[in-house]
């Protein structure tokens, strides 16, 4: 298996966030988490990036333990993520943004290639290049964010929330994006509130609920799911 | 009048260049592991000592020694902060404070037992060289000075603005997490950041070491100016503080020099309490 998570337990203080949770994701597959706020979501994506240290379980990873390694290791060995609520640098450019995003990558062809890559698939990132992320609107910085965590030239990448706060037009834009980052072999973890939007792209999903995996199977169940139309898509 | 009121101000400046130097430091340590870092002042006496050490014992010529005890702080703060300051990284302001000012406390008196509290001072072997224009007198020692620190100041700026360190280190100002998550080693920032501090400190030092005297509590005040420097111009704003250290050194030169030399130390502190009263937001304004 690509990616491997085995009963992962992390504590913010004492706070338990995760509790015991287990998932896979095949690689080329998109997989969703569902839940709602404070479900534990962002804390096992900050696991998986090893910014937040896990209590105990195990984290696999392309056929590397890495539950203990430092979160630039884990970049390296092609995992990234792109963080909730965007956290581009906001008195850095555009440029700067996506250069950082390359900061693991050492060969300036390589970087170039990447920064080429990113343009074509975010076009308005091209036009802006010189100008503060800060100065972005909040689509625009969606895309910078999700553009930076690519310059990493990720196997797998993680999306926390990238269609929050965002006008549908844009949310349409940013799942295009996602499904062509697939198409290009990357495997996708997306966590999102919008239940349906997640549902309707990944191949599996799991439903997170106070730390614990309550429900998980294939998208396309769960979207039929009369527990999972209740509760996440108020049908 | 006017030629002492000139006289002054080229005094101001020097010294406002030196501040600007151990201000930086202070400015990206605060900013990048947010952490006030009281003993910031024992670097700047650690790395005179340092300099004074390099041409008494070693011989050396200024530069040499000046150079000399930039990298041997820069390799002390860095072991400083890996030992002392990395374990609260992320706590609340208040553990630096308190632990730097004990480091501070402890450092100074170190110093004192071994190299006693003499006053010593550090020859540069250009005081000598005396110039004079519209009157205004400089010797070859503060041209030296003036030209070294405005040449470190430069250096700083284009080193953090165009440098892949560079950037790094202003993305870990901004935000850690997203820093981490790109993959930057921010335990390595860290390092370069307290590198940085010292050798800028340790240069300061040995500039004033020249200028004045070395002594083992020659870091408590500067420290405390250097506080004041970096609220005036803002935390992170190098600018601002450059602007703040060489209004702060006019302060004192004109203060000094006008109202009571005995006062020197007292007027960037009242200032600073002026500026609060007068203008809350700051020199440079925003947050």
């Amino acid at each position: 298996m690509f990616l491997k998570v085995d009963n992962l337990t992390a504590h913010y203080g004492r706070v338990k966030a995760l509790d015991n949770v287990s998932m896979e994701a095949p690689k080329g597959s998109i997989v969703s988490l569902i839940g709602a706020n404070g479900a534990g979501k962002s804390s096992f994506m900050m696991c998986l990036s090893g910014v937040l240290r896990p209590t105990s379980g195990t984290i696999e990873f392309d056929g590397q333990r890495i539950e203990s390694a430092w979160p630039e290791q884990i970049v390296s060995l092609g995992l990234s993520q792109c963080p909730e609520g965007r956290r581009v640098w906001p008195k850095m450019t555009v440029l700067e943004n996506l250069e950082m995003g390359a900061f693991s990558v050492r060969e300036p062809r390589v970087v170039g290639e990447r920064l080429e890559r990113a343009f074509s698939l975010f076009p308005i990132l091209k036009e802006r290049q010189w100008q503060l992320a800060g100065s972005l609107s909040g689509g625009e910085q969606q895309m910078l964010a999700i553009a930076r965590a690519l310059m990493a030239g990720p196997k797998l990448l993680m999306l926390d929330e990238p269609s929050l706060g965002l006008a549908p037009i844009i949310v349409e834009k940013v799942m295009e994006v996602i499904k062509d980052i697939r198409a290009a072999g990357t495997t996708v973890i997306l966590v999102e509130q919008n239940a349906f939007m997640a549902l309707s792209i990944a191949d599996h999903a799991y439903v997170l609920e106070t730390g614990k995996v309550v429900l998980s199977g294939k998208a396309s169940e769960l979207l039929q799911n009369d527990d999972v139309r209740k509760s996440y898509l108020g049908i | 009048m006017t030629t002492i009121f000139f006289q002054q101000i080229l005094n101001g400046v020097i010294q406002g260049c030196i501040y600007a130097l151990i201000a930086l430091g202070l400015s990206l340590v605060f900013g990048i592991l947010e952490i006030a870092n009281f003993a910031h002042g024992e670097f700047y006496m650690i790395g005179a000592f340092m300099a004074l050490f390099s041409i008494t014992f070693l011989g050396v010529p200024f530069f040499i020694a000046m150079i000399i005890a930039m990298i041997g702080m820069a390799f002390v703060a860095t072991v400083i902060e890996r030992v002392v300051f990395r374990p609260i990284v992320g706590k609340p302001l208040i553990n630096s404070m308190l632990l730097s000012f004990g480091l501070s406390t402890a450092l100074a008196n170190l110093a004192l037992y071994f190299f006693k509290a003499d006053p010593r001072k550090i020859t540069s072997g250009l005081a000598s060289y005396r110039f004079s224009f519209l009157g205004l007198y400089i010797t070859g020692e503060r041209i030296a000075i003036l030209v070294l620190s405005v040449f470190l100041v430069l250096l700083l700026a284009w080193f953090i603005q165009y440098t892949r360190t560079g950037k790094a280190m202003r993305a870990v100002a901004q935000d850690r997490t997203a820093a981490q998550l790109a993959g930057i080693n921010i335990r390595r920032i860290y390092s370069v950041t307290f590198a940085i501090s010292g050798a800028l400190a340790a240069a300061a030092g040995t500039m004033v070491g020249a200028m004045f005297f070395v002594n083992p509590e020659m870091g408590f005040t500067v420290v405390l100016k250097s506080f004041v420097i970096v609220t005036l111009g803002g935390f992170g704003k190098i600018k601002g503080v450059i602007f703040a250290a060489i209004l702060i050194g006019l302060v004192e030169s004109l203060g000094g020099g006008f109202i009571s030399y005995a006062y020197k130390d007292a007027y960037p502190f009242l200032l600073l309490i002026l500026l609060f009263i007068l203008k809350p937001e700051g020199l440079a304004g925003g947050k």
